[in-house]
């Protein structure tokens, strides 16, 4: 049983990217380490090495002192690694035995015969051992998602791995069920399993494990004791980076009086009671953690996902829009978290794209009017200095900053009376320097009278350039910032607060 | 805990609506046909039609739980017909011995399909698709569209034995092999391990399970069995015709009912008497028509129009069901949220 695992110079890089620098650290047997870090701190990369999914550029992996080599996900199972990701790795239509068994169902002697008692009577052990109420015959697609977070739990735990690591594992579990995967972790600690517990929820991290490891920027930053540690101590050390001169060298606006977007207590099945302002001129920053619900915001704004209820004012008007045609058309412009796979049509050119959201109107008689389209995508590309020798080349062969352009310019041109711009992680992988001119374009475009909402998962970026931050958590917003107050340590603070913290503060 | 009894997960399950829908029309069917549609003759033309479908439904289904289809099977069973005759043509050769190697021919049409997705990595519906071009057009090369005839007496047999003077042997075999089938399905390791394949190849995959060889393995039955059932559909015909197995279709039939009788075309779910059941119905009201003296023309709307209700049907409730279990959860957090 009782097994080690450490990480030695582990690094990772991506074309243009280093996911991963130099992360050291160890987590012993019978000890559970948290990993903690903001998005895209590495925590992932750093999973999907350990679960054989990826191999590190440099470093090693050692399981009890002897350099391991994951080739596949099969190798680290092998060695008795087991890790469970947010996303569930389940077969909705098969049992809930089957799933657990899946790979290793018992047999009947040698047979190819399924020893079907055995495998129900292993199965309600597990779901004994873990205290819960479900049939292991039931169809897991039938299970809450709450139960089939359980059935992915009780999989790992019948591999008998000795080294587990969880992802935002309570993510989708109520109360209760969170209760009882503790219980659950508690009895692997003194089996003497090492637990690796990624979570941003601080009130788990200081009641479960015994040792914090930070990531930031793909670096390893801090180890810690969880007893000799505070909740302050470690949002310190997962924020405060070099702030380069980028944000210093920007022109910028002050806002207007005039409010273009007022959001009243709009509700859906993923958002709760959000309210909120953004100004004509204005960058309104939304923060949070991943999951919590910016983009579902901006989605219900864009009438891209049903609302529940709730009300939506443009431009002094309460809006009905019914799709995001009516909304483009009241001048509601959204550039999407995923720009390859709902921003572009990758495999069309640059003026088709540009085109895209006014090609209606562009038409003559039956034809669309290719001269005009052109012109369009003409000024894009000088506006945002898009790098292509001709507006026909294909979206696809573009770099990911000049794609993002071509989004901007689709949005911005003069067919489109954009009054109200969403920009759903806009910086996402995309190079330093088009960062820098992306934001002095959305600065421009505010000093337009334009209002911008401001998404992102870099603090940074979203302090630096927004006139105010609105900070959701779970689905509500759970405060908001004005320039002047918006350090890291305020915006994480107000991102992950639990709720009792802050029922207390208030 | 909840104990779940083999009768109401019968009664739950897909199949069940599905077989009170095939009483319900072959009741229908013999009482608008006044008595002709249980004639012997009648039954013999039903049955022997269902041979070649029910024993490419064990292929096809299984294919079809795994995650992958396979669009040749109509190509590959004429082929192997043909390559039947061609060799009871021009060898003297005993007919049973030319059978064998017609299998083995089949297994090497099952293998380049075999190769083209698992080495060259093409998705099934393309690989098959194209591979299915290419069998059919092999076919009209073989004889420049003509037909061969049969006239090995021993295989003939094969096409025209009758148990009771209504029941075909051949459709005995069929349904025998296809329980063969779903036993394998339902209660070996191997069977249970393409439900997990097709259902979540990333979980397979992680759970340590080999989807390729799952799929080769399917893909040589899959031949094997288009092989059987196109050479007893030849045994009927006394000949091998490059067009006339594909002209009736049967695969699509096949395919139609087997996603018709709840085998997932996304792959995962579904059993072969399910899919039975589809093909059964399919065919009934096929039949019922030609009974009835409807033209031939109307039969290929109606079956496709019977086919597109029972989809929607099957969607729609499908989708009630994702709603309720939504719902349910989100009441569920709605309680939390109000208790805590």
């Amino acid at each position: 049983m009782a097994k080690t695992l450490e990480f030695r110079g582990i690094g990772k890089s991506y074309p243009g990217v280093r996911a991963l620098d130099n992360v050291n650290f160890k987590v012993e047997s019978g000890k559970v380490l948290a990993l903690l870090g903001e998005n895209g701190a590495g925590k992932s990369t750093l999973l999907k090495i350990l679960s054989g999914d990826q191999k590190p550029t440099d470093g090693e992996i050692l399981v009890d002192g002897k350099p391991t080599v994951f080739n596949s996900p099969h190798d680290a199972h092998a060695a008795g690694i087991s890790v469970i990701y947010q996303e569930r790795q389940l077969m909705p239509s098969m049992s809930v035995a089957e799933n657990i068994f899946a790979g290793a169902i018992p047999v009947k002697g040698k047979g190819p015969m399924v020893d079907w008692k055995k495998l129900y009577e292993e199965t309600k052990k597990l779901i004994d051992f873990f205290g819960l109420d479900i049939d292991p015959s039931e169809q897991v697609g039938r299970l809450s998602i709450a139960n089939q977070q359980m059935v992915e739990i009780m999989k790992a735990y019948r591999r008998n791995s000795d080294i587990i690591a969880y992802d935002e594992p309570t993510a989708p579990l109520s109360e209760k069920e969170i209760e009882l995967m503790f219980q659950g972790i508690e009895k692997q600690k003194q089996r003497g399993m090492a637990i690796i517990y990624v979570s941003h929820r601080m009130n788990e991290i200081f009641r479960i494990t015994d040792e914090i490891v930070i990531l930031k920027d793909g670096k390893h930053v801090a180890t810690m004791e969880t007893a000799k540690t505070t909740e302050a101590e470690l949002i310190t050390k997962m924020v405060g980076r070099d702030i380069g001169d980028t944000y210093s060298n920007l022109r910028r606006n002050t806002p207007k009086e005039e409010v273009v977007l007022e959001v009243k207590n709009l509700n859906t099945p993923k958002l709760h009671n959000v309210s909120f302002q953004v100004h004509a001129g204005e960058i309104v920053g939304l923060a949070g953690l991943v999951g919590a619900g910016r983009t579902e915001t901006a989605r219900a704004i864009f009438a891209a996902d049903p609302i529940t209820s709730g009300e939506i004012w443009l431009g002094g008007k309460q809006t009905h829009f019914k799709s995001p045609r009516d909304a483009i058309d009241a001048g509601v412009a959204l550039c999407p978290e995923d720009r390859k796979e709902q921003g572009l049509v990758m495999y069309r050119s640059i003026s088709d794209n540009i085109a895209l959201p006014v090609v209606e109107y562009l038409k003559k008689g039956l034809f669309v009017d290719r001269g005009i389209a052109g012109d369009l995508a003409d000024k894009a590309v000088s506006d945002y200095d898009i790098k292509t020798p001709t507006i026909m080349k294909l979206v696809a062969e573009l770099s990911g900053g000049n794609q993002q352009k071509v989004i901007l310019g689709r949005w911005t041109s003069d067919a489109v009376k954009t009054k109200l711009l969403i920009l759903d992680e806009p910086t996402k992988g995309i190079d330093v320097g088009t960062k820098a001119e992306i934001y002095q374009k959305v600065c421009d475009l505010a000093s337009e009278g334009i209002a911008v909402l401001f998404i992102s998962s870099e603090l940074t970026e979203v302090i630096n350039l927004a006139d105010r931050i609105v900070v959701m958590r779970g689905g509500s917003i759970s405060g908001e910032l004005p320039r002047a107050e918006a350090t890291e340590e305020n915006v994480l603070t107000l991102a992950m607060a639990d709720e009792a913290k802050k029922e207390a503060k208030a | 805990m909840k104990k779940s009894n083999p009768l109401s997960t019968f009664a739950k399950s897909k199949s069940f609506p599905l077989i009170i829908i095939l009483v319900v029309m072959t009741v229908i069917t013999w009482i608008v046909s006044k008595g002709r549609f249980f004639t012997a003759g009648n039954m013999l033309t039903l049955l022997y039609g269902m041979v070649i479908q029910i024993i490419m439904l064990c292929g096809i289904g299984c294919i079809l739980i795994s995650g992958n289809i396979d669009l040749s099977v109509g190509g590959q069973a004429t082929l192997c017909t043909m390559v039947f005759a061609w060799l009871c043509k021009n060898t003297p050769l005993h007919w049973a011995l030319v059978f064998v190697v017609t299998l083995v021919f089949a297994l090497c049409l099952g293998l380049v399909n075999t190769l083209l997705v698992n080495k060259l990595r093409f998705p099934s519906f393309i690989a098959t698709i194209g591979m299915s071009s290419v069998y059919r057009g092999l076919c009209s090369v073989m004889t420049k569209g003509d037909n061969i005839q049969i006239n090995r007496q021993g295989f003939l047999l094969l096409g025209r034995t009758n148990l009771f003077g209504f029941l075909p042997a051949s459709f005995v075999f069929a349904i025998v092999v296809l329980a063969i089938f779903q036993f394998i399905m339902s209660y070996t390791r191997f069977g249970r391990n393409i439900f997990v394949v097709g259902g979540n190849p990333q979980a397979a995959r992680l759970a340590g399970l080999n989807p390729d060889r799952t799929r080769m393995v399917l893909f040589l039955v899959n031949s094997a069995m288009a092989c059987v059932g196109g050479l007893l559909w030849s045994a009927q015909a006394k000949m091998a015709s490059p067009t006339s197995i594909i002209t009736a279709a049967p695969d699509m039939m096949v395919i139609s009912g087997a996603i018709l009788g709840g085998i997932a075309f996304t792959g995962g779910a579904g059993n072969l008497v399910g899919g039975l059941v589809g093909v059964l119905l399919l065919n009934i009201f096929k039949n019922m028509l030609i009974i009835m003296n409807i033209p031939t023309y109307w039969t290929v709307f109606a079956t496709g129009f019977v086919l597109a209700v029972a989809l929607m049907l099957d969607y729609i409730s499908t989708e009630r069901r994702r709603k309720a279990l939504l719902a349910a959860s989100a009441a569920a957090e709605a309680a939390e949220a109000a208790g805590g």
